[in-house]
């Protein structure tokens, strides 16, 4: 495997959409693989929102200096219905987190690195929370 | 019971360096998480009040850097005055106070709209958090140099 910024992207996305990793992911989504999407496809007018909930996924930045420990940041945003509240989405956090076993993708590791509060997109309305995810590699 | 009193004296010294030093990196820091933060390329903007409003400064028990945020509101708030293009408007924000020993560095736009822009549809034009998440490393690394400055390493 090539390690670059969309190898890694590929592989932290696959994970959820294809792998065998995120099966119990998506059994809880709303269209299955389908409800697995880039984040900017929510922005889309008019936007392409599959079945609820979904995962949507948006890179993050790449810290850390060449020689140094590299740092790849990313956050899958999961959304739902308003009427939903946060129940289908809090219990979603502790699978995505088991999709990604620390050796998920490829030389490096990967952790949940941070969830983000309960909250209201305001423009979709819907209900979200983030789960970002940092993989970290030398080089 | 001299040499004690020096030892402690000179524990009480380097307590005070490590501060210094670790109060003027995270000085440093900040500012260089507000330049990135105002230079952000996620948004566009109508008003102009999040980008002159966009402030990072540091906050400690004696200072909780309450005038850094009040010229960003004041900032914001002059963009706001008479603008009509969407409904928001400056907010006071509050934060938990820092400790004794510990120095916050905070990163923020004094209005109502903010948490808007970090989460719409999937933080599409966020800036707060990933200029946090992009120049921590950085900010650490600021950090820790300025304390070997300061310790004459």
């Amino acid at each position: 495997m090539t390690i670059d910024p969309q190898s890694i992207t590929t592989a932290i996305f696959s994970q959820l959409q294809t792998a065998g990793a995120g099966v119990t992911v998506r059994a809880v989504l709303g269209a299955g693989a389908d409800s697995v999407i880039a984040a900017d496809r929510l922005a889309l007018m008019p936007p392409q929102i599959p079945a609820l909930p979904l995962v949507a996924w948006r890179g993050g930045a790449i810290t850390g200096e060449t020689k140094e420990m590299r740092i790849v940041l990313g956050a899958w945003w999961v959304y739902d219905a308003l009427i939903q509240g946060y129940r289908r989405i809090n219990g979603l956090i502790p699978l995505i987190a088991t999709a990604y076993p620390f050796d998920a993708v490829p030389y490096g590791r990967i952790l949940v690195a941070r969830i983000g509060d309960e909250t209201t997109d305001r423009a979709l309305n819907l209900v979200c929370r983030q789960v970002q995810l940092a993989y970290y590699r030398r080089g | 019971m001299a040499d004690l009193d020096a030892l402690l004296a000179g524990l009480d010294t380097l307590e005070q360096r490590v501060m210094a030093g670790l109060l003027k990196g995270a000085q440093a820091g900040a500012t260089d998480l507000q330049t990135t933060a105002q230079q952000t390329s996620a948004y566009i903007g109508q008003s102009g009040a999040t980008r002159d409003g966009t402030v990072a400064y540091v906050a400690t028990a004696l200072d909780d850097g309450s005038d850094a945020f009040e010229g960003a509101y004041q900032a914001a708030a002059q963009h706001l005055a008479g603008f009509t293009g969407h409904g928001g408007n400056v907010e006071r924000q509050s934060v938990g106070t820092a400790g004794p020993d510990e120095i916050v560095i905070i990163l923020t736009v004094p209005t109502d709209y903010i948490k808007d822009l970090e989460t719409d549809n999937g933080g599409q034009k966020a800036f707060i958090g990933p200029t946090m998440d992009g120049g921590a490393v950085q900010v650490t690394q600021q950090i820790a140099a300025a304390v070997a400055r300061e310790l004459g390493s």
